[in-house]
């Protein structure tokens, strides 16, 4: 052990060594490497107290210790003073070695420079402090795990991120960590999944998106974390994407808009250039649309275009931020197309302009939905009538319109009697079309400005334009009349009775609804009371009407009731002043009316059709009478009067000419008085049936000739053989001049054709006088006799006229 | 229930209950808890030569209880006791001590120390921010605010030397309050131990407190020095003092104070600022003050990476700086700190980290420490008496970020911050090992 104190061996050692006296703690020996770390000579350190080498409290105390506890020895790092005043680090150690001393030991101190090893770890600890401090800046939150999971490391912003709470950050506990993590996130299960899935693949790299349950969305990349080219764990870095998801999702959102839109859309930039356009606005502009990219978006209306129009569209953005407005866009065919462009300026922040959007809408497609849209709101689809909503538009501009001119309008409710049995029993399809045409004949009764509307089922309304009680009253009757009239359908005739109501404005009610009720009550009261007829809405306004009706039915009973006779009015000769004809005229005497005038009850007759019963009556009655005459030795001629509606029954011919065979009168003593109305009707039917009667022998006369205005051709083609000068010319002889005139052509014109004239109402002898002296060949008044009856007319027969209505003044004249 | 609190007894006032620790043949009153009832009462206790009294707010008439305002967040004295020197000194063979339920009275106890005085730091840290946030404006509050914080502290935190110590080396509290507070508690601890009276206790505490308030004039960047300073730079640093000279003053400070705080940065071999006073010119307070505040600036240095640990820091100051401070306020701050200052992380010649208790003045290099052992809950860890066990040394300090986070939870569980970088591959095998 001796070979140890060796200085020579000491100074070989790396470490430097001082060796120390046990009693006096003196050194007694340095070795080369201590005098090189203390910087002293051997000489200076020999001899010296140990105490005055040792620099820190820690040596100090420790060479302060009893001795048997410094011979324990210790082994520790501490300091050591220089002797150029820098500390060393060190790691010293003191042990008790043999020596040749008294004691036979001495104590070692050996120090080893820990320098190098210090400024490392320092040098490491400044790196993962700023390791540390990077990841703690970096915008991702990180999270670091080793390869069977345990989490090793994460960064504030990942407990940020995923809102990791306190308790979590202060304790490790990586299954909660992970816990709350999964809790976090919107879909839990798939979570878990992909993690197990990335688990199980070490190698791999994966990028995935979390939508977190708070509405942060996550982009999660991992990435396999190497240790000297072996994978020992992972890196997840998460970065908050919401921003970007949400941008990207609405310029998705925003270019499928763009591109999409039926609307044509063009952005154009700052100086107003095209840059874009969707699909809509190719569409719109047509082929040539491309060639307009780059071009001042102005031009797309025409390269002539207003130049003003770019200044009043900058108006406009200054003023609003868009421009509105209707233009012609020069289509690809040469054609224009109106478009509504609404174009809006988009500004940055400092308000520059930095691009414009145009937004275009075709009018010319606007127009036709408009118009079909209309159609379809305001039609009745299956007969195309006009609607309620149509008809309400056309009532309130009328209400509007008799508001200034103080007119008035009708409402007319118009319902099918019985419809139901021709759905029920022909169908439904047969019911629609008869609807069908029921509504064109309806509207054929109507002007342009009334109208017709469908209200569903088989109601009808009209709206009949300034029209009053009377008006509407007309067109009722008139209605009824045609829908009288049969209808074909499928070769089946019928025929359709309909009941009106009718309502006026503004007595009845001021709007449509209102009237519309009113018309209906109205109706409902025609079907109470029989159908097939029309009413007013106010009692009064159907007293008329009323009266009316009341006499039409006394007069259909009076015949039954024998109220009606047929008297007879003689007609003379003038020449012989004999009478040689009658006209038969009907007469009707009732208990409650009185003696009713034929102007009153005539046109009632005509109006229902009674007047073929009635005139058959008059006829059979005169045909007798006259047949009474002639047998009884005075052979008159018997003139009736026919209607129109009557001679053109089928069977009038066949009826006239078996009355006159059962009563035996030679046809030549019937003559049939006509008006000139007839004539003009069925011309050609007419013309016909007036020759056979003519060849039976049967007299034609004209009835009130002259105040109808028909020409005189018919004089000459039909067998014509009287002419009857109404009364009115008669009245104004001999003094009105015109009369006089008209009378007096009207007998040449007789005589040049051969063609007997009669003048009627002759009520004085000058009248005779002036007729006579004319030439006229016959006169019918009450200057001769009324209309008699029958037993009268027989006793006036029988004994001779007196002198004036014989035109004779005195026999001497003779 | 009666929660106590030494107060100074320049603090004491009639109507206070007090409690007295000299045993009755030391003092004239007929017992030894009592109401003080008269200004008489109080001169006969100053004469006794007690500087502290035990003070029961409690039993106190209400009117008094806020002229001490921080009592109420002290904890109880019965919790103080097994703390002490008989708690240290009792497991003495604590690795074979079976008792774990004592031993966990004993942590748990500890903690709720370490947990009130925490709490307190937290406190004091925010009441001197509230301080600063003044000064300006109304210098006259902020002395105001100054004295109610020291007094608190000079009451409670004395109490517990070796909690707070261990405390100060984990940095608790709010980051830039954290030196005036450090600077305040340790010059408090350290002016005891050199026999201050109360009164220059509370001076010095004043000093501490307000001694780098002249920062608030500098920008950031030249509150602390770096050797790349440029000299213009360095001057606008050194300026500080007198900033803080000028504000103690219009705080109206008493002259004691004022003259710490202007010396704070003077060395005893004359190379400190701005006078380069030396030796028999500085005061006790204002050695005090320097030696201090230079050691708080090398445990928490504004880059952390620089940080010692408190046992390097006591190593360089006497190794290196021995000629800048006064020997025997160096002398007498090494002995109070220990060789390795209780709440030191240190690491056993078995290469297990272990944490400095407490300190055993007598077997400096020897203190009782609580050893990592992830086998024993850590609500039970040994405490274990180096003196006990020869063979185990203490081989090194290190700062708790040096430290695997397992054992810093194990060890030091205020401070943590778990997503701290862990180091990817484990140390060694035999850390797991016993």
């Amino acid at each position: 052990m001796t070979a140890l104190q060796s200085p020579a061996w000491l100074d070989g050692l790396q470490e430097a060594v001082w060796l120390v006296d046990e009693e006096s703690l003196l050194i007694l020996h340095v070795n080369a490497a201590a005098q090189r770390l203390v910087g002293l000579p051997a000489t200076d350190m020999v001899g010296t107290p140990v105490l005055r080498l040792a620099s820190t409290p820690q040596d100090v105390a420790f060479w302060g210790e009893p001795a048997q506890v410094v011979a324990e020895g210790i082994h520790s790092h501490t300091s050591l003073l220089r002797a150029d005043g820098t500390l060393v680090p060190v790691d010293r150690q003191v042990t008790r070695v043999p020596a040749e001393t008294a004691s036979g030991t001495v104590f070692m101190l050996s120090m080893l420079d820990r320098s190098a090893q210090d400024s490392t770890e320092h040098e490491l600890e400044t790196l993962l402090s700023e390791l540390r401090a990077t990841l703690d800046s970096a915008a991702d939150g990180m999270l670091v795990c080793s390869s069977d999971g345990r989490i090793r490391a994460f960064n504030q912003r990942l407990a940020q991120l995923w809102s990791i709470p306190r308790e979590l950050l202060v304790q490790r506990d990586d299954a909660a960590v992970y816990a709350h993590m999964e809790a976090q996130v919107g879909d839990p299960r798939a979570y878990s999944d992909r993690l197990a899935a990335i688990a199980r693949e070490p190698m791999q790299e994966s990028a995935d998106i979390l939508p977190l349950r708070n509405g942060l969305v996550l982009e999660l990349r991992t990435v396999p974390q190497f240790s000297q080219g072996r994978p020992v764990g992972r890196v997840y870095s998460y970065r908050d994407i919401t921003r970007q998801t949400e941008i990207q999702a609405s310029l998705r959102l925003a270019a499928r808009v763009f591109e999409s839109s039926l609307d044509a859309i063009f952005i154009a930039d700052s100086q107003h250039r095209v840059l874009r356009m969707n699909p809509g606005c190719e569409r719109l502009v047509g082929p040539p649309a491309k060639s307009f990219e780059g071009c001042l978006a102005a031009s797309l209306f025409g390269s002539g275009s207003d130049p003003s129009f770019m200044e009043q569209v900058l108006q406009g953005w200054a003023k609003e931020g868009f421009w509105e407005g209707e233009l012609w866009l020069p289509r690809d065919n040469g054609t224009y197309c109106a478009v509504q462009l609404s174009w809006v300026a988009l500004r940055d922040d400092e308000g520059r302009l930095v691009q414009s959007i145009g937004f275009m809408r075709d009018l010319t497609l606007q127009h036709a939905a408009q118009k079909r849209i209309e159609e379809l709101a305001y039609s009745d689809v299956l007969t195309g009538l006009p609607n309620r909503l149509l008809l309400s538009q056309r009532v309130d501009t009328a209400i509007q319109g008799a508001r200034q001119s103080d007119t008035g309008f009708a409402i007319l409710f118009l319902d099918l009697d019985r419809f139901k049995i021709i759905n029920d029993s022909l169908g439904h399809p047969f019911g629609d079309r008869v609807l069908q045409l029921v509504a064109e004949r309806l509207q054929a009764c109507l002007r342009q400005t009334d109208m017709l509307c469908r209200l569903g089922g088989d109601e009808f309304v009209i709206y009949l334009h300034g029209g009053d009680a009377v008006v509407a009253e007309s067109v009722a009757r008139r209605i009824l009349d045609d829908m009288l009239k049969p209808f074909m359908l499928d070769s089946m005739g019928f025929s359709i009775q309909c009941s009106i109501g009718m309502a006026l404005y503004p007595q009845d009610g001021t709007t449509l609804d209102d009237l519309i009720k009113q018309a209906d009550t109205a109706m409902y009261r025609v079907k109470e009371r029989g159908r097939g007829s029309y009413g007013f809405y106010q009692p009064q306004m159907n007293a008329n009407l009323l009266s009316r009706m009341q006499l039409e039915h006394a007069m259909r009973q009076a015949l039954g009731l024998d109220r009606m006779a047929v008297h007879y009015q003689p007609q003379v000769n003038m020449a012989t002043g004999r009478i040689t004809g009658a006209e038969a005229l009907i007469r009707w005497t009732d208990p409650e009316f009185g003696a009713v005038s034929p102007g009153q009850f005539i046109p009632l007759a005509e109006e229902s059709g009674y007047i073929v019963t009635l005139g058959a009556w008059v006829m059979e009655q005169a045909v007798r009478e006259a047949a009474v005459w002639m047998h009884s030795g005075m052979p008159i001629m018997i003139s009736v009067n026919v209607s129109a509606l009557e001679f053109r029954q089928a069977d009038f011919v066949d009826r006239i000419t078996r009355l006159l065979a059962v009563h035996q009168l030679p046809p030549t003593l019937l003559e049939l008085e006509l008006t000139e109305s007839i004539l003009l009707q069925d011309a050609q039917e007419m013309e016909q049936r007036l020759r056979v009667l003519a060849g039976l022998g049967i007299g034609l006369a004209i009835d009130d000739f002259g105040t109808g205005y028909s020409s005189l051709a018919y004089l000459k083609k039909l067998p014509i053989h009287k002419l009857k000068i109404d009364q009115s010319f008669v009245r104004g002889l001999p003094d009105d001049d015109g009369d006089r005139a008209i009378v007096s052509a009207i007998i040449s014109m007789g005589r040049a054709m051969h063609i007997e004239v009669v003048a009627e109402g002759v009520e004085t002898e000058t009248q005779q006088a002036v007729l006579l002296q004319m030439q006229c060949d016959h006169y019918q008044g009450f200057l001769c006799a009324p209309g008699l009856p029958a037993l009268e007319f027989r006793a006036l027969l029988s004994k001779p006229l007196p002198l004036k209505a014989q035109g004779r003044r005195s026999p001497i004249q003779n | 229930m009666n929660s106590s609190i030494l107060i100074d007894i320049s603090q004491l006032r009639v109507g206070m209950y007090i409690q007295l620790d000299v045993g009755w043949l030391h003092h004239p009153f007929p017992v030894s808890s009592f109401r003080v009832a008269s200004a008489d009462q109080i001169a006969t206790l100053r004469e006794l030569g007690l500087t502290e009294v035990r003070y029961l707010p409690k039993k106190s008439d209400p009117e008094l209880r806020e002229l001490v305002p921080a009592a109420w967040s002290v904890p109880e004295m019965k919790a103080h006791s097994p703390h002490g020197g008989d708690a240290t000194g009792a497991p003495a063979a604590a690795t074979v001590d079976p008792e774990a339920r004592r031993r966990r009275e004993l942590l748990e106890a500890q903690s709720r120390t370490l947990a009130a005085c925490n709490q307190r730091f937290g406190e004091a840290t925010r009441q001197y921010q509230a301080l600063e946030r003044v000064v300006s404006e109304h210098p006259d509050q902020a002395r105001a605010k100054g004295d109610t914080l020291v007094s608190g502290c000079v009451a409670e935190l004395l109490e517990n030397g070796d909690s707070v110590i261990r405390l100060l080396s984990e940095g608790v509290g709010e980051r830039n309050a954290l030196h005036p507070i450090n600077v305040m508690v340790i010059s408090l601890l350290l002016g005891r131990a050199l026999g201050m009276k109360s009164i220059e206790l509370h001076d010095l505490g004043v000093a501490a407190l307000v001694h780098d308030l002249g920062k608030l004039k500098l920008p950031p960047n030249l509150r602390q020095p770096t050797p790349s300073m440029i000299p213009m730079e360095r001057t606008r640093y050194e300026s500080h003092v007198g900033e803080s000279v000028t504000l103690a003053t219009r705080m109206g400070l008493s002259e004691p104070v004022i003259t710490a705080v202007a010396r704070h940065h003077e060395m005893a071999d004359g190379s400190g600022f701005p006078l380069r006073l030396s030796g028999p010119d500085l005061g006790r307070a204002s050695q005090v003050l320097a030696l201090v505040n230079r050691y708080d600036r090398m445990c928490n240095p504004a880059n952390g990476v620089e940080a010692l640990t408190p046992h390097e820091a006591l190593s360089v100051i006497f190794a290196q700086l021995k000629a800048r401070f006064d020997s025997v306020v160096l002398g007498a701050f090494i002995r109070m700190m220990g060789v390795y200052p209780p709440g030191s992380i240190v690491q056993l010649v078995n290469d297990r980290y272990a944490i400095v208790a407490s300190v055993n003045s007598s077997r400096p290099l020897r203190p009782k420490v609580i050893v990592h052992d992830s086998r024993i809950p850590k609500d039970e860890a040994p405490i274990l008496d180096l003196e006990s066990v020869p063979e185990l040394g203490i081989r090194r300090s290190l700062k708790p970020a040096q430290l695997p986070r397992d054992a810093l939870d194990y060890l030091s569980p205020r401070q943590r911050i778990c997503y701290f970088f862990e180091r990817a591959v484990t140390p060694s095998p035999e850390e797991a090992g016993p």
